[in-house]
């Protein structure tokens, strides 16, 4: 008896009754379809986190002064009241495991151009800092160690920022006055879209550190350092040779705490993997819980069935069938039932989650390798809960079946 | 001595209800040479159909032997036994048996997928086999689209589509009338003359069994008449002589 024959009687016998076959995959629908939507929501959350690490990169730390120690002990010797440009070098030059400092320093500002102003926050930073968070220029340039040096009066400004200013007009080469100095704009940064938290990454001004501290923020001292860790160098190591060497330039003793915070951004996306775990488990548990349901239900029809039709079954013996013939026909409408159900199921799924990105908002990924697994899924709970009935079904007396009523 | 087709020898079968043993075949012995047409007739529960599940290996033996084709039977295993069922036995029942929503030709092409037959020879045989017992018209109809009459004509259309050596069948004009009843016993009649062969028929009527070249009577599980007086000679030598007075009373 070839396969073919086995899998058109099991698909013969299953549409001879319809509406049971469909209430009966019920279960294995609802569940494939729900695991599928899930999956499908995870992926897309997953998906927009990876763009943001594509975007701003996750090898970096950010570095800032928190102040005097506590614990009651006063000190005598005065300790440099902020993060310094030294600091910044010094790091960029000591640190074996940092590719690149910069100081950075940020103030609310009001921003006028020739077709608009509004009030945001510019940046003055060292060149290295487009490496660290990897701005790139779309068009013009970026500033350079000769501007730096020269504390040209000129700035790099990102995609919102220029639509605020300028609108339509290309901002290059067009003049932006902050503090009533004019800097000529050089570059138009990339896009990198809205963060996880909702930040706009292009709503920024990025000025030459020089002549930033002296035009713009009056020779503030620098606040927040931000350094980045070379290619291949775990976040940590870099983070702790720049304490140490943080803790030493700051005449810190051993017993006083840190008074500066290394913020790690791998610490976010650890916390990113942590939470796709957890939600993993989650999936995997309802998953396996619904499937079980199903397969279950799958059981009792399969039983069902078996039962209904013990005089088909002893007339099939009685001319020739063999047990394995029974098995094999009972297994394969269990299997095919729960196969239709999966890909039932994996349809279902994927239209919740197109629901879910238009009516919700949510962002969802259905790619078509979850189709062969939703199928193969379903198929063996198929195999697996169908063959109780169908070995049953087999150990049938062809007489006590033939003469069943 | 020739093979014969069908060699059973002292045969018994008890049923077992709640510690309760019910004899139902006591000690049956019986040749059918190949090609013969046998009825059984007998009072109900004088065992007739018990002795044809155990004539069609579809139960075991409790004492006895039982020679098919030479082949004891009791050395065979359940999947032999299936195979011997499927390719050497056709059998046709009192109520038909035919597989609901599934076509004539799809009926009659069951045994055949149990030998592995290939669909489109699996469908040339059966359409042979259908025009053979005159329902070539009705071949993509469902069972219930039928008379009674034509349902049983499509089991045996089943029960012949494998070429067997023997066909048994259980009352099978017991649900049907006198008229239809003939037309099924003539197709017997002929499909026993032409094919070749074997017919093992069980029923009440008298005329009925009247088609068949030899009458066999059952009673308390034993045989009492047998119209070969060869089959009954034998017999007597072996066993008792309650026979001839219940021939006599049945004559
Ligand atoms: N499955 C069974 N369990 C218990 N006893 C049975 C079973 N089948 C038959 N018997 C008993 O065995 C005896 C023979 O039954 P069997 O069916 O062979 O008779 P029969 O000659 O075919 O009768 P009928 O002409 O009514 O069909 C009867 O006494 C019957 O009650
Ligand atoms: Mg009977």
């Amino acid at each position: 008896m070839s396969p073919f024959t086995v899998i058109g009687e099991s698909l013969h016998s299953l549409g001879k009754n319809k509406v049971r076959t469909g209430l009966s995959i019920l279960g294995i629908v609802i569940g494939i379809a729900a695991v599928i939507a899930m999956v499908a929501v995870a992926t897309g959350a997953q998906r927009k986190v990876e763009r943001e690490i594509a975007a701003i990169g996750d090898d970096w730390l950010t570095i800032w002064f928190m102040g005097a120690n506590r614990g009651g002990v006063h000190r005598e010797q005065a300790t440099p009241p902020n993060m310094t440009r030294d600091d910044a070098e010094a790091i960029e030059r000591e640190c074996s495991a940092v590719r690149a400092a910069s100081p950075t320093n940020r103030v609310p500002a009001q921003v006028i151009s020739q077709f608009g102003n509004y009030r945001t926050g510019v940046m003055g930073v060292y060149p290295s800092f487009f490496d660290i968070r990897r701005w790139n220029c779309t068009v013009g340039r970026l500033f350079g160690n000769d501007e730096m040096q020269m504390r040209a009066k000129v700035c790099c400004i990102g995609l919102s920022s220029a639509k605020e200013l300028f609108g339509a007009v290309n901002p290059l080469g067009q003049e932006l006055r902050v503090n009533r100095v004019a800097f000529e704009v050089i570059g138009v940064l990339e896009s990198k879209g809205v963060g996880s938290d909702g930040r706009d990454f292009d709503d920024v001004i990025l000025f030459p550190f020089t002549s930033f501290q002296r035009l713009i923020a009056g020779n503030e001292p620098s606040g927040t350092l931000f350094a980045a860790a070379r290619a291949g160098v775990p976040l940590a190591t870099a983070k702790e040779q720049i304490r140490t060497l943080l803790r030493q330039r700051h005449h810190l003793a051993d017993e006083d705490d840190d008074t500066f915070r290394i913020m790690d951004r791998s610490l976010t996306a650890q916390a990113n993997a942590e939470a796709t775990r957890t939600f993993n488990l989650l999936l995997t548990s309802i998953a396996s819980i619904s499937l079980l349901v199903g397969g279950v239900g799958i059981m009792n029809i399969m039983l069902v069935s078996v039962t209904e039709r013990t005089r088909e079954i002893g007339l099939r013996m009685a001319i020739g069938a063999h047990g394995l013939h029974i098995l094999a026909q009972f297994l394969c409408e269990a299997v095919v039932l729960c196969g239709l159900g999966g890909l039932v199921g994996f349809c279902g799924g994927w239209g919740v989650a197109r629901v879910v990105s238009t009516q919700v908002g949510w962002e969802t990924e259905v790619s078509y390798w979850m189709a062969g697994v939703a199928i193969a899924f379903a198929t063996a709970v198929g195999l697996f809960f169908g063959f109780y009935p169908a070995w049953r079904a087999s150990r049938l007396s062809p007489i006590d079946a033939l003469r069943y009523e | 001595m020739d093979a014969a087709l069908i060699d059973i020898c002292d045969a018994c079968k008890a049923y077992h209800l709640d510690e309760v043993e019910i004899p139902a075949v006591r000690g049956v012995t019986l040749r059918l040479p190949a090609g013969q047409f046998m009825a059984i007739t007998g009072a109900s529960g004088s065992g007739k159909s018990t002795f044809m599940h155990l004539v069609g290996c579809l139960d075991r033996l409790d004492a006895g032997t039982y020679a098919f084709e030479g082949q004891a039977v009791e050395q065979l295993s359940r999947g032999q036994l299936a195979t011997l069922r499927n390719r050497r036995i056709g059998f046709v029942f009192q109520s038909f048996n035919l597989l609901a929503r599934t076509s004539i030709v799809d009926n009659v092409a069951l045994p055949l997928t149990y030998q592995g037959v290939r669909r489109r020879e699996r469908h040339r045989r059966a359409a042979e086999m259908i025009e053979r017992v005159g329902l070539s018209d009705r071949s993509r109809h469902h069972p219930n689209q039928l008379s009674g009459g034509q349902q049983q004509r499509v089991a045996i259309a089943r029960a012949l589509v494998t070429r067997p050596a023997v066909v048994l069948a259980d009352e099978p004009t017991g649900n049907l009338d006198t008229t239809t009843s003939l037309e099924i016993m003539t197709l017997l009649t002929t499909m026993n003359r032409e094919q070749g062969v074997s017919i093992v028929l069980v029923t009440h009527e008298p005329e009925i069994a009247a088609h068949a070249q030899r009458q066999v009577v059952f009673r308390d599980g034993k045989i009492v008449r047998d119209t070969e007086e060869g089959a009954q000679a034998r017999r007597h030598a072996g066993t008792e002589g309650a026979g001839r007075h219940l021939a006599v009373e049945a004559s």
